[in-house]
């Protein structure tokens, strides 16, 4: 009996204000709280409250047999608690149905995994804590950020006690395989769970697109092509940003219609189900291991890591940042670890992306910045000034220099 | 179609971009006749017939290479006629006084009795960047040419007028009015663009009864439309945009440059020194850049009626050091300078393409460009400021001069973008503009 098994990412970084060469901030006041506030409270209305209500009403409907889990990153929860606490208040509320599963990643939604393995663990272990805390489940699968994965991330989540990861079901990855499968990692002993990446973008990117032939997709149709799996594969996952409700894809294309009447298409099928990451590894053995040989990611054609990481400039203010880690925990300060992990925020790195010809419109789309060089003079500005900041607290201590010039 | 000039006699932008378009325009199957005030020996156009106002169809150009070349003593005795784009004031006033006597009817009147210009650096600026040496009375000029083409026009058979900048205007709406044939102007830079708010009255005059005459105007880029919209009554809907094409030496592809060789680092502006190009305000910029970075250099390159105010300005502030003044620069030295720096700056007040920024370019140099050119519109990886905003130029010039990794990818992404600003889709969209006014 096969399953579909949903995962949501729900994420909001903590975007920076403007912030010139000639600026300085002692109190490390480098967020734009108002802009910040206001994209959390519009979020909220156009997509957080009213799919929380429509999952609510879903689990209800289906007493028990529609099933979704979420990965809320601790800097979006944060923000949750300042701005829109209604909004935490209906994650709880999803929590408490026993039909929602709760995903572990890195708290600050960073790319740490790649640069400092002492740090990614220690915010790992918070997003646990965070997640245990407020919705009363402790992670056992792991998401890395924008599904970023290789063999060496496996190495580096598997020794944490998680059961399995989340993954893009890359196609030079799979090869001839299919992603409707468990699947181990060749590496290290944690299972994967892959991407569907064409159901899942079908509702994530083309839901509204007018040019595509499916256009205007229904649950029906939806569902057949999900039943088309029946016999060669055990789950179809589909996993997506949850801004694609209401965001990403506005309300008036239908997608809260389309989400509404899905759970029971799927199930006029009486050999399909929903289940969660966690009951998917329970439910169905792997069949194979599988090697990522490279750092695959769920991001543009290349699920590469190129968008965040493409550029040299995106090179060098990563080391920039990662750089100054020794010396920020050093001191033991709270103020400045925190402002210091929400500066490694991969929605930072992203703005800085120049690969705009293939496809740049997504990325435009998710700038607030006019241009990459703009996004990279704006971080540059307030990691230069807290590398200053850093130094003061240090009482002038001599601190490594990370950048040239 | 009516040009000013055409290559290899060239002043600045304006022959090459006829010679682009038309090129593209005649391998799109569009028939040129191409008429400039004089030829003067050496031009190659075998795309289209390219005549010589004096001489006539007789002695054309002829497409297909059937042309006649004109000796080398013909083109000395009419070089003023081709480079008299910037004549002096005084000179203007006496062609202003005979075009209102003489040309045309009562919109030219109206002409007349726009206020005298009394600022100073608008007076100033009239002389030729080059000195007197291509002085000549610029407005006799274009109404001889207007006469000129007035008498070819009832000769040539063609379907409509396209008149490049106003120097031809009144020529192609002579011609218009003789013929019933509909009328393009094509935009390459306005008066306001050249003087700011200080427009010579009768060249302003000109472009408003060539704009008005239009059956569509044609502008260099969206910031020059609105710039045309803004100075002259003309409905938005007949105005277009069509970006200007670059050569292919500009085009050519990023090649993975080592890093410049310069001990210290240098910004170069370069191009007239006049209140429009807003050399001014990359002094205030510079001055502070200079307290962060001091090890940095300025090159203003070009002459102008600003330069004896700028460079007081840098005296007083203290900073003669930091800055060089080296002059008019042109052909190879130009492309050296380029090289050697490590940022071009470009804060124009009102710049209507702007394709020095391309030079730089191809030269592997970034750019940082005001957002008040039309440039821009083309060119999305470069560094970009309101012409006034002078803390935040200070700002991108010093992370411009801190990172290698910024100016190598803005190079790099910039040189591409260049790779595709070709003439064929200018063309493309200049016959849509076409058939908006056949009908």
């Amino acid at each position: 009996m096969p399953s579909v098994c949903f995962y949501f990412q729900v994420h909001q970084p903590f975007r920076l204000r403007p912030f010139s060469y000639f600026d300085s901030s002692p109190q490390l006041s480098y967020f734009d709280d108002q802009k910040n506030g206001e994209i959390a409270r519009k979020v909220a209305e156009k997509c957080y409250i009213p799919t929380n209500r429509l999952m609510l009403e879903l689990i209800d409907r289906h007493q028990g047999d529609f099933k979704i889990s979420y990965s809320i990153t601790g800097v979006a929860i944060e923000q949750m608690e300042r701005y829109t606490p209604e909004v935490l208040e209906l994650f709880c509320q999803l929590a408490k149905t026993g039909c929602v599963e709760f995903i572990g990643e890195t708290y600050y939604h960073s790319l740490a995994a790649l640069y400092d393995p002492a740090e990614f663990r220690e915010q790992v272990a918070r997003h646990q804590s965070i997640t245990e805390a407020l919705f009363g489940q402790r992670p056992t699968v792991f998401r890395n950020t924008e599904l970023i994965f290789s063999d060496d991330i496996a190495r580096l989540v598997a020794p944490l006690g998680f059961k399995a990861i989340i993954a893009e079901g890359a196609d030079d990855i799979l090869g001839w395989r299919s992603p409707n499968f468990v699947y181990d990692s060749a590496v290290a002993p944690i299972k994967l769970l892959l991407k569907n990446y064409r159901l899942s973008d079908d509702v994530a990117f083309r839901f509204s697109n007018r040019g595509w032939a499916e256009w205007p997709l229904t649950a029906d149709r939806y569902a057949h092509w999900i039943h088309q799996v029946s016999g060669n594969g055990d789950t179809v996952n589909l996993f997506m940003d949850y801004e694609t409700f209401g965001e990403h894809q506005w309300s008036c294309t239908g997608i809260f219609d389309f989400m509404r009447s899905l759970p029971s298409m799927v199930k006029q099928h009486s050999d399909w189900k929903f289940s969660t990451p966690s009951e998917v590894i329970g439910q169905y053995p792997s069949v194979a291991p599988i090697s990522f040989h490279r750092l695959t990611s769920w991001a543009d054609i290349e699920r590469d890591i190129t968008a965040w990481r493409g550029n040299r400039m995106q090179e060098q203010a990563f080391d920039m940042c990662y750089d100054l880690g020794s010396e920020v925990k050093w001191q033991q300060d709270g103020a400045l670890l925190d402002a210091w992990r929400k500066l490694q925020t991969s929605d930072h790195f992203y703005y800085m992306c120049t690969k705009w010809f293939a496809d740049g419109d997504v990325h435009a789309y998710f700038s607030p910045y006019a241009s990459p060089y703009d996004g990279f003079v704006n971080y540059m500005n307030v990691f230069r000034d807290f590398r200053d900041q850093v130094v003061a607290r240090a009482g002038g201590r001599q601190v490594k220099r990370a950048v040239a010039g | 179609m009516l040009g000013w000039e055409y290559p290899p006699h060239i002043t600045g932008g304006l022959g090459t971009a006829c010679e682009g378009l038309t090129m593209a325009l005649a391998r799109g199957g569009i028939d040129i006749s191409f008429v400039v005030p004089a030829l003067l020996g050496g031009e190659r156009a075998p795309h289209m017939t390219l005549i010589d106002s004096r001489e006539g169809p007789s002695r054309a150009l002829r497409k297909e290479g059937s042309g006649v070349s004109l000796s080398s003593e013909i083109a000395k005795s009419h070089i003023k006629t081709l480079f008299g784009c910037y004549a002096r004031q005084e000179e203007l006033e006496i062609g202003f006084n005979e075009l209102s006597q003489r040309l045309m009817d009562a919109q030219v009147t109206e002409i007349e009795e726009a206020e005298e210009v009394e600022d100073e650096e608008s007076l100033t600026f009239k002389k030729a960047p080059h000195g007197s040496r291509y002085g000549g009375n610029m407005m006799d000029e274009v109404y001889g040419f207007s006469q000129r083409v007035a008498q070819l026009a009832t000769k040539l058979d063609f379907d409509l007028i396209h008149a490049h900048d106003w120097m031809t205007y009144p020529a192609g709406v002579v011609a218009s009015r003789l013929t019933g044939k509909p009328l393009v102007t094509h935009v390459h830079s306005l008066e306001y663009d050249r003087s700011g708010q200080t427009v010579h009255p009768t060249i302003h005059g000109i472009e408003r009864l060539g704009i008005e005459s239009s059956g569509a105007v044609i502008a260099v880029s969206a910031y020059t439309r609105s710039v045309v919209i803004d100075q002259h009554p003309v409905e938005g809907e007949r105005v277009f945009v069509v970006h200007n094409g670059v050569s292919g030496k500009y085009r050519r592809s990023f090649r993975r440059r080592t890093e410049k060789k310069n001990r210290g680092k240098t910004v170069l502006f370069l191009g007239r020194i006049t209140f429009q190009k807003g050399p001014d305000y990359l002094v205030e910029a510079a001055s502070r850049v200079i307290r962060h970075i001091p090890e940095v250099k300025f090159i203003i390159a070009g002459t102008g009626d600003m330069l004896p105010r700028l460079v007081g300005r840098v005296n007083d502030l203290g900073l003669q050091a930091h800055f060089d003044f080296p002059g008019f620069l042109s052909g190879s030295d130009v492309e050296r300078i380029m090289r050697q720096s490590d940022l071009y700056v470009m804060p124009s007040v009102s710049e209507p393409f702007g394709i020095s920024a391309l030079e730089a370019i191809s030269c592997d140099t970034p750019c940082l460009i005001s957002k008040q050119s039309g440039v821009g519109e083309v060119l999305r990886h470069a560094l970009k400021v309101d012409f006034w905003d002078v803390d935040r130029m200070a700002d991108l010039m010093i992370n411009a001069l801190l990172y290698p990794s910024m100016r190598y990818e803005m190079v790099r992404n910039a040189s591409r973008e260049a790779q595709r600003l070709r003439w064929g889709p200018a063309a493309h969209r200049t016959v849509e503009v076409y058939r908006s006014v056949l009908g």
